[in-house]
């Protein structure tokens, strides 16, 4: 489940940068000055524990207090295994493609420079859209898996 | 001896196996499909099947009639295992998950997952009904 999560997070963020990238396909003005850059999401394989909030409470608990055998009737200490479970997963991150931007010749635009050249963003809006689609099928991928987790958990809860 | 009987000597030490095996399997599978888009990821597959039939060859000889039962502690050996399947053929070019493999793959292993714990649950309903006597 963990894993599928992962998943889906990452293909969101992702379809998050396309979006971005569509909707600036055409700044030619930014804040850190020049076009807007296109940006691109790289995936990483990422192993992560992952802890239930009920097991980081119980360690931290036991971390603070240290309980004594006063009485015989008390129980032993038992050794509860600790940490959580490993499992992997994907993460993304979102970094910027710094390909050069690419230039148009229109004399009429505010920011063309003396010969009539602007600095257009490098996104290819073709090229975007076929991401977004390609993202959109690795999202339902992933919800197909969690999909069939839910089924065998509810299998197994017949037994 | 009631243990025996009733779980140890019956399909049901099977059935466990096979369960936690096809559990392991779609936590592989998940991460594949997870990373279907990541350079250089390595797909993960679980070796349970090839393990389950040699230790099942092995067991054959020593058992005298096709319909003798298997033990729960001959099984208890036998654990599905988690691999990387090293093959360096890109089908996508980015890594070697090929994702319509991993979607049949899913299917299959949800569909084995189901019919393993029905048939645990029709195991522990005929426990059930001969208890009772109806």
């Amino acid at each position: 489940m963990e894993i599928s999560a992962s998943g889906l997070a990452a293909q969101r963020r992702r379809l998050n940068a396309i979006s971005e990238n569509l909707a600036n396909a055409s700044t030619t003005r930014t804040a850190e000055g020049g076009p807007y850059r296109r940006k691109i999401t790289r995936f990483s394989e990422a192993p992560q524990m992952v802890k239930t909030t009920f097991r980081n409470a119980l360690d931290k608990q036991e971390e603070n207090i240290e309980l004594l055998q006063t009485r015989v009737g008390h129980m032993e200490p038992f050794e509860r295994e600790k940490g959580g479970q490993t499992v992997s997963g994907v993460s993304a991150d979102v970094v910027q493609d710094d390909s050069p931007p690419v230039t148009v010749y229109d004399p009429n635009h505010p920011d063309a420079d003396e010969n009539g050249f602007v600095k257009m963003p490098n996104v290819n809006v073709v090229s975007e859209m076929v991401d977004m689609i390609s993202a959109t099928r690795a999202y339902e991928a992933n919800v197909t898996a969690i999909k069939s987790f839910k089924e065998m958990a509810k299998k197994a809860l017949e037994i | 001896m009631l243990k025996e009987l009733l779980f140890n000597t019956t399909q049901l030490p099977l059935l466990k196996k096979g369960l936690d095996a096809y559990a392991l399997r779609h936590r592989a599978i998940s991460d594949n499909i997870a990373n279907a888009e990541t350079p250089g990821y390595r797909r993960k597959v679980v070796k349970f099947e090839e393990k389950l039939d040699q230790a099942l060859a092995d067991e054959r000889l020593r058992r005298t009639h096709g319909s003798h039962l298997h033990r729960a502690d001959e099984l208890e050996s036998i654990n599905a295992e988690l691999v990387r399947d090293e093959q360096p053929s890109d089908f996508s070019g980015v890594n070697n998950v090929d994702i319509d493999r991993e979607m049949t793959s899913l299917a299959e292993n949800t569909t084995q997952y189901t019919i393993a714990a029905h048939l645990a649950k029709m195991h522990f309903e005929m426990l059930n009904q001969s208890i009772r006597g109806v």
